[in-house]
This record gives C-alpha cells, sequence and structure tokens, in this order.
C-alpha cells in the first residue's frame, strides 16, 4: 500500500464514519435547503466548503494555527445549527442571499477543517513531509463528501419525486433533525 | 463576479489567526504548543461525536546504532482508555496529575499489543519513553542488534479490542525505501519486505 492510498482511506473513513457523523449531519443540512434542480448551487456550496477545509486544514496541519479540539468540536456543531436554522428561517434571499449562502459555507469550512487537522496533526508529527498525507488524506475526505451528497440525493429524489412531498416540508423535516441532533451534541448527550 | 466574491472570503484567514491568538494566547508554529487553558468554552466538549479511531506506528532502520526505532502515535484519550479497560489506573498524561509509574503502564500496555519479527526472529521490543504530541503521545520503543533489515513481520493489535474501526497505520523505512501498511480488526498482521 502506498503512503497515498494509506492516508486516503483514512480521509475517507474519516468523513463516512458513521461514529463521527457531525460532519454528514453538517454536508446534509447544507444540502436540504435546495431542491433537486438546484444541484448547481449544492455544488458549489460543497465546493466552498471544501475550498474553506483544505485551508485551515493544510494552515493546522502545518501548525500556524493551532485551536484546541473541544473548542472546535463545539464551534462544528454550531456551524450545524446555523445552517439548519438558516435553512428554515431563510435569511438570505435572491442573487446577494445565495453568495452569502456560499460565503459562509466557506466559513464554515474553516472551521470543519481544524476539526480534521487537529487529528491528523496529532498524528503525522514533525519529522517528515506532510505534502502527501495532506493532500491525500483531503482527496479523501472530498470522495467521502460527494458520496455524502450523493446518498442523499437519493433520498431526496424519493421524497421528493416520487413520492411528492414539497421541498419545502423536506427541508424543513431534515433540518429539524440535523439541528436537533446538534443541539443534543452541543449539551453533551453525544 | 461570483468567483471575487469566493476570493474576498478567503480574508477570512487571516483575520481567524489574529482573533484566535486573542482568545486563546500566541499559536506556536513549530513545536509542541503551549497549553492552552481550560478549553471547554463554549460548553461541554463532544469528543465522541467526532471520533477518529487510528494510529500511526513508524518503524524506521537506523543502520549506525543497529537498531530499529519504533515511533507509535497514538491519541492520548484512547490510550488512557485502554489501560483503564486492561484494569490499570487514570494516568492523567500530560497534566499536573499525571502518575509516576506512568511510563511502565503505557509500556506493558504496548509491548502487550505488539509483536514484531525481524528476517524471520521473533524479537524483543523495549519502552524507551514518550513525548507529548497535543492530542496524540508519541511512545518510543526500539528494537536493538538489528544490523540488516530484509522482511519485518508486524503484529499489532493496539486499540483493536476497544473500538471496532480502529486503524493501525504502519511506515516502514529502511535505508530510504519506505512501506505502508494499514491494519486494522480484520488484519493485524503485516508482513514487508526491503531491498528486493
Amino acid at each position: 500500500m502506498s503512503e497515498f492510498q494509506v492516508y486516503l482511506q483514512i480521509g475517507f473513513d474519516h468523513i463516512s464514519d458513521l461514529n463521527a457523523y457531525d460532519h454528514i449531519v453538517f454536508i446534509i443540512a447544507l444540502c436540504a435547503a435546495y431542491p433537486l434542480n438546484r444541484w448547481r448551487s449544492v455544488l458549489l456550496l460543497v465546493t466552498a466548503f471544501t475550498i474553506g477545509h483544505s485551508i485551515t486544514l493544510a494552515l493546522a496541519t502545518m501548525r500556524v494555527i493551532l485551536v484546541p479540539s473541544d473548542l472546535v468540536e463545539t464551534l462544528i456543531l454550531l456551524t450545524i445549527l446555523a445552517t439548519c436554522l438558516m435553512n428554515v428561517y431563510r435569511p438570505f434571499e435572491g442573487k446577494i442571499g445565495r453568495k452569502t449562502s456560499y460565503g459562509l459555507a466557506l466559513f464554515f469550512g474553516l472551521i470543519h477543517g481544524l476539526g480534521f487537522s487537529n487529528y491528523l496533526r496529532a498524528l503525522l508529527g514533525m519529522e517528515e513531509s506532510i505534502i502527501v498525507p495532506l493532500l491525500s488524506f483531503n482527496i479523501g475526505l472530498e470522495l467521502g463528501q460527494l458520496m455524502i451528497v450523493g446518498l442523499f440525493t437519493v433520498a431526496a429524489f424519493v421524497f421528493l419525486r416520487v413520492l411528492g412531498t414539497p421541498h419545502r416540508q423536506w427541508n424543513l423535516f431534515v433540518s429539524g433533525a440535523a439541528a436537533g441532533v446538534s443541539a443534543m451534541l452541543l449539551l453533551g448527550a453525544g | 463576479m461570483k468567483t471575487f466574491r469566493i476570493l474576498l472570503c478567503l480574508l477570512f484567514v487571516p483575520a481567524v489567526e489574529p482573533v484566535l491568538d486573542l482568545v486563546l494566547g500566541p499559536a506556536s508554529v513549530l513545536g509542541p504548543a503551549p497549553v492552552l487553558g481550560p478549553v471547554s468554552v463554549l460548553g461541554p466538549a463532544t469528543a465522541q461525536a467526532h471520533v477518529f479511531y487510528v494510529s500511526i506506528v513508524r518503524v524506521k532502520w537506523n543502520a549506525e546504532e543497529a537498531r530499529l526505532d519504533v515511533t507509535v502515535r497514538i491519541f492520548t484519550d484512547d490510550l488512557e482508555e485502554a489501560i483503564l479497560a486492561e484494569g490499570g489506573p487514570r494516568l492523567r498524561l500530560w497534566t499536573d496529575q499525571a502518575r509516576e509509574d506512568r511510563d511502565r503502564h503505557v509500556a506493558d500496555y504496548l509491548l502487550s499489543r505488539m509483536a514484531f519479527r525481524v528476517n524471520g526472529q521473533e524479537r524483543e521490543l523495549a519502552y524507551t519513553g514518550m513525548e507529548d504530541a497535543l492530542d496524540a503521545t508519541a511512545c518510543l520503543v526500539q528494537i536493538t542488534n538489528v544490523d540488516r533489515v530484509e522482511t519485518i513481520e508486524v503484529e499489532n493489535r493496539i486499540l483493536i479490542d476497544m473500538f471496532d474501526t480502529q486503524a493501525n497505520v504502519m511506515r516502514f523505512e529502511v535505508g530510504g525505501e519506505k512501506k505502508y501498511v494499514n491494519l486494522g480488526k480484520g488484519t493485524v498482521k503485516g508482513l514487508v519486505r526491503f531491498g528486493s
């Protein structure tokens, strides 16, 4: 097995691990607000999120920034809660609103990247090049993320197209569930 | 325009660091970070939600000293849990209340979970110490009298009985040649060959 494959696998397993579901819940909350015909917006959002977490993943793994894990984990939960509330109350509408959403997804990505990196950094040490581990871990995260978006889209298709659920109801259902999960985790009941 | 906005948002990055500095004290660029004090600022931590069950073991041949240097990087909380589960004490590593006999417990745990065969021969592991690596602990182990390395067979059961999804990455380096093995619950043994 090559170094690339090892860290690709770890990245993929990390984001798709059902035991570490905070990222999964966040991605689902991010997608919930968009009907199927707005898949381009979903792609842009996920890309913005990816850019965000790639930046902090790199910076924090190289120890340019250091934020304690406990604080990062709390912040990650707050990003889920914020995303869910925005799905429900839709404070940003129209063209400018969309761009604000992308900016926020990027900002939230910055926070999630800190979460990924705290673990990676702890394990990598400083003795050798971290470029390959960092890159392959990140690509693994992306692949895992795309899989989650894909699976969620299938579920959304079933509810929205097959069962004919109105999108607003679907959005409220998913966002409510995600908000509940993050609230319980914030209260330390996870 | 869209791209421009996204680029604008990159400005968040330089903005983040000074703010964090303010809140958490200066971030260190190299080496171990300063202890940042109580970190649960916004409520209880939720370590369980964000679990990442990986350890990384580096095995590097030191030709001059005829020695294999093994570094086990393991999350400190996982290591402590595992020792507790064995009936050991809570070590409170890297705190003011760390136990005096911590090294003995860590050594007992690690050496009971790893076995090495070098060039087909079972070899003894000697624990030599540990270092704080922020969330993780780097434990140092040696195998002495290794004047050549052709094969290394390894068995690694670190944390395997603790967590279902535990992955134990093994990285071997012999004379510039690097090999990786990813071990876990399904596969606890690996074999690497060098110079062939």
